[in-house]
């Protein structure tokens, strides 16, 4: 060391003052990478871990809180009215100019408060207008006077209900429940009866969907009651829109049609026009099968008299093959849910990567400084 | 007393006995001067920047670990670093001196001619020299007119009767080459790891 320099000399001095002051006061940290290396991978394991775990909890409450709305939700007369109305307004309309047929309603014996009036025939008409393009034979009648003027819009609802009743009168009150679907103006689609218990699925118009429900809930003690819409207006226009367009081009096509002069364009126009033919009969397929499901509502009604065990405990018994199905779905279900939590944290995720990121940048910068 | 031990050992044993480090400090605070000056040619600047470099040291010295360069590697790894810095800003900062406590000194004039002793600007002109010897002439007399002549970009396509691009081009092709070849050069490389 060449002591000539003084600077040099006065800097050490500086530096071991400085050593003598803060060296001992802070005790050796044992910060080697070795030991750095491992810890960071468990702490990453651990928060990897984590992460699915919340996004396991999160998606099964997310999914768990869509399917616990059991009997929370009750139609009310025209809930759907002021969202689609203008919309479905216009579809009645169309209906009309279409020269529906409107078959006249004919009273169903054992309904009380049918009244005639010429108010509540025209909205029956205009219920059945839609209902009537599906094929379905509409016998609406009014119940209670309640019927909305607003057309049902495009909603498929299905409901489920589970109705305690009385002792010994399954059988009568298993009658009055298909009665109900008779009475509104529905049909039952199936149904199964025990001794004591059984089920129906019965499909009523959706209009009558809330006063079918009310007459299932009246047969007795409403033990599990499920209502579900899904709105498919959106799909419904869609489709119309593709109709058009769909049946336009088959005009142009017929004009060519007539102007093909040679064999070779009257086949390329053949075929043109053979798929669009396809195409239209496919799609007012569909609008039927929309206009069907949304004008008839499914409810799936068991009913089971006092004391008797649910249906479901007399099917399962314990099996190695039902074990082994149960931990399939299981194991789906929470793929399903840590799927599902995963989209609601990657947001999140995005975020925390981003200062990750940047506290590694700065520890690392930190580091090529040392 | 530290006689025996190793750089690396040294270092080491500071985390607990912080007076180790004046002997790490005595191994390489001139040469570490020296490479400042050679860098600098600045006595002051590389005073300093000798004295933050080992006050940053001495800061981190408990995040040393040894990846095979040894303690040399390392000091010169923060050495380089704080250059860096200050051929960026133009200003040595005193960030780790002032964490430390210790005072900004100022290079007295005897250390300011003995700093000045270490760049040995001799040895550093015959490199420059050896480095210029192997320009092309157009280059060589491109970078005469303009460095050491000081004359403008127009003047020097006047004397050397081209375009002034083309006299642009050369003076920045010139210096280029330069400074690769003096990067390169074995002797001043000898001079600044010496």
């Amino acid at each position: 060391m060449d002591a000539t320099i003084g600077y040099v000399s006065q800097v050490r001095e500086d530096l071991m003052d400085a050593a003598f002051r803060t060296g001992r006061a802070r005790p050796h940290r044992v910060r080697g990478g070795t030991r750095w290396l491992p810890s960071r991978r468990v702490a990453v394991a651990l928060a990897s871990v984590l992460v699915l775990v919340a996004a396991g909890t999160l998606g099964w409450f997310l999914k768990g809180g869509d399917v616990a709305r059991i009997g929370a939700e009750r139609p009310a007369s025209g809930e759907t009215g002021a969202t689609g109305g203008g919309l479905r307004q216009r579809d009645i309309a169309d209906q009309a100019a279409d020269d529906m047929p409107v078959p006249s309603p004919a009273s169903v014996p054992g309904v009380a408060g049918y009244t005639d009036s010429a108010n509540q025939r025209l909205s029956i008409r205009h219920e059945e207008a839609l209902v009537g393009d599906a094929g379905v034979e509409a016998e609406a009648p009014a119940i209670e006077g309640s019927i909305p003027v607003q057309d049902p819009s495009r909603i498929i609802r299905t409901a489920q209900m589970t109705v305690v009743i009385g002792r010994n009168a399954f059988d009568e009150k298993f009658a009055q429940a298909q009665n109900v679907a008779e009475v509104n103006g529905g049909f039952v689609q199936t149904s199964t009866g025990r001794e004591r218990s059984g089920t129906l699925t019965m499909r009523v118009p959706s209009r009558n969907f809330s006063s079918a429900l009310a007459g299932l809930r009246a047969l007795g003690d409403v033990l599990l009651e499920k209502v579900e819409g899904q709105d498919v207006t959106a799909e419904y226009v869609d489709l119309q829109g593709r109709l058009k367009i769909a049946e336009s081009r088959l005009d142009v096509l017929f004009g060519l049609m007539e102007q093909a002069t040679t064999i070779e364009q009257t086949i390329r126009v053949q075929n043109a026009l053979d798929d669009t033919q396809l195409r239209v009969e496919n799609i007012k397929g569909q609008i039927k099968l929309l206009k069907d499901r949304t004008s008839f509502a499914t409810i799936r009604a068991e009913l089971r008299e006092e004391g008797v065990e649910p249906q479901e405990a007399e099917v399962e018994n314990p099996s190695l093959p039902t074990a082994w199905d149960r931990a399939i779905a299981g194991f789906i279900g929470v793929i399903a849910g840590v799927v599902i939590g995963l989209g609601y944290l990657i947001p999140i995720l995005v975020i925390a990567a981003a200062v990750w990121f940047a506290v590694v940048l700065l520890r690392r910068r930190r580091r090529a400084a040392a | 007393m530290y006689a025996d031990m190793d750089d690396v050992e040294l270092i080491v044993l500071s985390r607990d006995e912080p007076e180790a480090f004046g002997a790490v400090y005595e191994r390489h605070a001139e040469s570490l001067l020296r490479f400042f000056a050679r860098r600098t040619f600045d006595a002051e600047a590389a005073a300093e920047l000798m004295a933050e470099t080992f006050a940053e040291a001495f800061a981190s010295r408990t995040r040393f670990k040894d990846r095979g360069l040894g303690a040399t590697g390392w000091l010169y790894g923060i050495g380089r670093h704080k250059l860096s810095r200050y051929f960026r800003s133009g200003a040595v900062d005193a960030r780790a001196r002032r964490k430390l406590g210790m005072p900004e000194r100022r290079v007295s004039p005897e250390d300011y001619d003995r700093i000045e002793e270490l760049i040995d600007f001799e040895q550093v002109g015959r490199a420059i020299g050896q480095a210029f010897s192997l320009l092309s002439e157009e280059q060589r007399e491109a970078l005469t007119l303009r460095v050491i002549d000081g004359l403008s970009y127009r003047e020097v396509s006047e004397t050397l009767q081209v375009t002034e691009e083309t006299a642009r081009a050369r003076v920045s092709r010139g210096l280029k080459r330069l400074g690769r070849e003096l990067a390169s050069s074995p002797a001043v490389e000898a001079q600044i790891e010496g």
